[in-house]
């Protein structure tokens, strides 16, 4: 994606975790003694810029959580804003209301604002949901600008003094005031970020269609973002209409919700920092130099826009962490917990998994693993699945045509086609990404044509994508508990108020998984770093971790090197067999020791469905597709394969 | 009544010819204009001081339109180009660059409202349908419909529309073929400037520059494409029109809640129809 060299979002920076919290408590003790000192220490001029930054800090903290961790780009913050401000000004100005519950009132109208208008943003993405956004708060401007007997138009609506006693009228006393506020709306956003929600909210940023097939409804995660970032930016919009003595249409302006956006930005989007950093250089520039060059502050503001984004595009926090980190030894983070028995897990032996899962409230005990082809199957009458004339078009060119086929519960069964047959459109009709042009799609007895991705996944399917689709800027680890979350921990996500590594049983599972995939060497690095063998077990890895009852496995080792290969095959056979598996491949040896059945695609029907010894020996199938490659042929039938030398062999590419 | 529709729809003309060159940068190459309301302010002041001194009315929409078209293309080629299809640092440093041009406007011609006397020989009144309608409110709604037809048979009609169309559907192939992207899309930006220039120079004799039209035209600009559709041009025009009677209507009936007017509508066909009226799903290389 050419998009990522540009992208001003934060790579997120690797550090030794308990070293990071002995400097950060120490770091956040001596922030909080310089900012308890500020009215005594600095001049009275530096006290209102204190103040202002506090203020623009908590709109950009909340901006942040929108931007930097759920990935929604909003140019409406100024609407929270300025419905903060303008709801205190009008409460007290126009109905005489005492100044806390017109403050209180004044944040629910924020709240309703954001929910209101969430509802339709969040449906939005990217470009659609700046635009939507900025034409949202451009309209609420125009509405205050020019409805003058009410707001006060463009003169504002003066407060009257505006503050909530003759205590606050100290600047210092409402320093103090402001400073607390901030304090607690840091440690909530804190708190928010760190909790199980939070992971959820960056899942979403990097991947919004992997969450969707490992259960979330990713919506329900994004309308509760923004409408927390509309309260903390109406808490802003209270606090500043107070400070100032009034609400203004600058309040409201497209200005106001760009400030926080190159607020966030340049100080790091996805930091817990950066926002506030950001708010506090903007705001001293903004003092300084604003009265000291009157005419052309608006132009150094604009030069400060173009260069940030061109040069600092990550951001002030994470290019110090950066360069702190370069500087200190290449220390790659493992956490330090005390090591499981048995020393490093080779990838394998999923078995062991479900051990776990058992002890963390799981379904079955497992038969030990075989050979996967002929497994005694229990009497469970229902299907697993079932696909009753399925046909898919994408305008007038058909992919798949009338495919009725019914897979047993436990049942393995390979799909081979060549390129273009339609088994990735197949996978993407059954979990949800694509709907059916006709026909039905019924999972363990209900039919869910019309259901959601996540909706099927909570029912117990879960898939993996031809094309790696993880959550690249998460780690290992992470990705593991985004679909940790997304299923058995469904409980925990929408918490915002526990960290989420308090929670011991989900770390726990986290852990073992990882370990059960040869991972967890690799747990805190990101994922982007990887090999790619590593990020093909971490993408089965997040479809097992969902304890699904219907595995669909998309090319498991396209792509793999021989020594991958082979630990992907001892992978795929250890799944336990309870587990109804479908699985594309390319590679017949690969799929032929593994499955019971097969079934053939070809041109969007299905053409053979069989165990392996027919489908092998079977005249059409042969002449359709193993004639042109014996050796392949060959490798299947002496079910070694792993051995197989030549790459380019692989028969799609050959035909 | 009628008069005040033809006003309006005259009024949804100019609309549209600002909003079909912000509307074609955005469905083609994907970049949201934020200084689509300065290249506005711009070439009316600039428009207006050609006028009066160097040639006229003609000579002033031959000069705002080279000179934005000019502007734009140097942008592209300093900033856009950088920002290929990543929207935020687009919209980021397109506001940079509006403050700069807004407070430079502001410098140079004193920042006082201005309107751009009628041209002569557009100054006068028609009698249609019974109303008194303006000649030069019939001239922008003439001048609008032509633009309307020539953009939809240069876009759909002719090598060049399809050389752009097929670029943006699949850039890769386009760049084995041997297409120059960055060029490509420097010239639509480029035009899509021309067309904000001409359409300041023709609104300076109706609405002219005033303290906060830039954000006036880029928010009524805005609610155009958001119910019209991104990147369609009928839908823009359809928006246009829509926008400018309702807008002129609410003007005149009840001045203050004009932006409730366009708030409703918007919000509406935005929960129906999130991609607007007439628009398409575009796809941004994800």
């Amino acid at each position: 994606m050419p998009v990522d060299s540009a992208d001003p979002r934060p790579r997120a920076v690797i550090l030794d975790p308990r070293a990071t919290a002995r400097t950060r408590v120490a770091v956040l003790a001596g922030l909080a003694v310089l900012a308890a000192i500020v009215p005594v220490a600095l001049p009275s001029y530096w006290l209102t810029i204190a103040t202002l930054a506090l203020i623009y800090s908590i709109l950009a903290m909340g901006l942040n959580l929108l931007m930097g961790y759920a990935g929604l780009d909003s140019l409406g913050q100024a609407a929270f804003f300025g419905l903060g401000s303008y709801g205190l000004a009008i409460l007290l100005v126009r109905y005489g209301v005492a100044w806390w519950p017109a403050a209180l009132a004044a944040i629910a109208l924020g709240t309703a604002g954001a929910a209101v208008l969430g509802l339709i943003a969040v449906r939005l993405r990217g470009l659609y949901f700046l635009l939507v956004t900025l034409a949202m708060g451009q309209v609420l401007w125009g509405a205050d600008y020019r409805w003058g007997t009410f707001t006060g138009g463009a003169n504002g609506l003066e407060l009257g003094g505006g503050r909530p006693s003759p205590w606050f009228y100290s600047d210092a006393n409402f320093y103090y005031f402001t400073l607390g506020i901030f304090a607690a709306v840091a440690a909530l956003v804190s708190l928010i970020i760190a909790s199980p929600f939070g992971l959820t909210l960056r899942g979403i940023r990097e991947r919004e269609v992997r969450c969707q097939t490992l259960g979330y409804r990713t919506y329900v995660h994004k309308y509760v973002a923004f409408i927390l970032a509309g309260i903390a930016a109406a808490v802003a919009g209270i606090l500043n209409a107070a400070y100032n003595g009034i609400a203004s249409p600058s309040d409201l302006s497209i200005d106001q919700s760009f400030t926080a956006m190159l607020m966030v930005i340049l100080g790091g989007a996805g930091t817990v920092a950066g926002p506030v950093v950001g708010a506090v250089v903007m705001t001293a520039l903004k003092y300084e130099l604003s009265t000291l060059w009157v005419d052309y502050w608006p132009i150094i503001l604009g030069v400060i826009y173009v260069l940030a984004t061109v040069y600092v595009p990550n951001g002030i926090v994470t290019g110090v962490a950066g360069l702190l980190s370069r500087a200190g030894a290449p220390k790659r983070a493992v956490e330090r917990e005390p090591a499981s028995e048995g020393g490093p897990a080779v990838a394998g032996s999923v078995a062991s998994l479900l051990r776990g899962a058992a002890a963390s409230g799981g379904r079955e005990t497992p038969a030990p693993l075989g050979t996967g082809g002929d497994l005694v199957h229990d009497g469970r009458s229902r299907p697993a699945l079932r696909l009753a004339g399925v046909s898919k078009a994408f305008g007038d060119l058909p992919v798949l045509t009338d495919i009725d086929v019914s897979v047993g519960a436990g049942q393995r069964v390979g799909i081979i086609g060549l390129n273009g047959a339609g088994k990735t459109t197949l996978f993407h009709v059954i979990s949800g990404l694509e709907p059916p042009t006709r026909g039905r799609v019924v999972l363990f007895g209900r039919d869910v044509t019309r259901e959601s991705p996540s909706g099927r996944a909570a029912l117990g399917l879960s898939r993996t994508f031809q094309v790696t689709l993880l959550y690249p800027r998460l780690t290992a680890r992470e990705n593991v508990e985004v679909a940790l979350l997304g299923s058995t921990y469904r409980r925990y996500r929408l918490r915002l108020w526990r960290p989420l590594r308090t929670h011991g049983d989900l770390r726990a599972r986290s852990r073992e998984l990882l370990e059960t995939f040869g991972l967890w060497p690799h747990a805190n690095v990101e994922v982007r770093h990887l090999s790619y063998g590593h990020q093909r077990q971490l993408e089965i890895a997040l479809a097992i971790a969902v304890d699904p009852a219907l595995l669909l496995l998309d090319e498991p080792t396209a792509g793999l090197s021989q020594a991958e290969m082979a630990a992907m095959q001892r992978l795929l056979a250890s799944l336990p067999s309870r587990l109804t598996v479908l699985v594309v491949e390319h590679h017949l040896e690969v799929i032929f020791q593994l499955v019971e059945r097969v079934l053939v695609l070809h041109q969007g029907s299905i053409i053979m469905d069989g165990p392996p010894s027919a489908v092998r020996t079977d005249r059409q199938v042969q002449d359709l597709y193993f004639g042109a490659l014996p050796a392949v042929q060959a490798a299947g039938q002496t079910g070694g394969g792993v051995q197989k030398a030549d790459r380019s062999g692989e028969w799609n590419t050959g035909l | 009544m009628l008069g005040d529709i033809i006003n309006g729809i005259a009024f949804g003309g100019l609309l549209f010819i600002l909003a079909s060159g912000f509307s074609l940068a955005l469905g083609v190459i994907r970049v949201i204009n934020i200084a689509h309301g300065a290249f506005y302010i711009l070439a009316v002041y600039l428009g207006i001081t050609i006028a009066e001194r160097a040639g006229g009315f003609a000579a002033a929409i031959i000069v705002d339109s080279l000179v934005v078209m000019a502007l734009a293309a140097v942008l592209h080629r300093v900033l856009l180009k950088r920002f290929h299809l990543a929207p935020l640092p687009q919209v980021l440093s397109m506001y940079g660059v509006t403050l700069i041009i807004v407070q430079a406007v502001r410098l140079i011609w004193g920042g006082y409202p201005e309107v751009m006397p009628t041209p002569p020989g557009l100054d006068g009144t028609l009698h249609i349908l019974g109303t008194i309608v303006p000649v030069y409110r019939a001239f922008l709604i003439v001048v609008a419909a032509v633009l309307a037809i020539a953009l939809w048979l240069l876009i759909d009609r002719t090598r060049i529309g399809a050389l752009v169309r097929a670029s943006v559907d699949d850039e890769e192939i386009a760049r084995s073929i041997g297409i120059n992207i960055e060029r490509l899309s420097m010239m639509l930006f480029g035009f899509a400037g021309l067309l904000v220039g001409l359409g300041g120079a023709l609104g300076a004799p109706l609405l002219g520059g005033y303290q906060g039209a830039e954000f006036e035209i880029l928010t009524l600009t805005l609610v155009v494409v958001v119910l019209g559709g991104v990147g369609s041009i009928a839908g823009a025009f359809v928006g246009s029109l829509f926008v400018g009677v309702l807008w002129h209507l609410g003007t005149a009936a009840f001045a203050q809640y004009s932006y409730f007017v366009l708030f409703a509508p918007m919000i509406l066909v935005l929960s129906l129809r999130p991609t607007g009226l007439l628009g398409k799903k575009l796809t941004f290389g994800e």
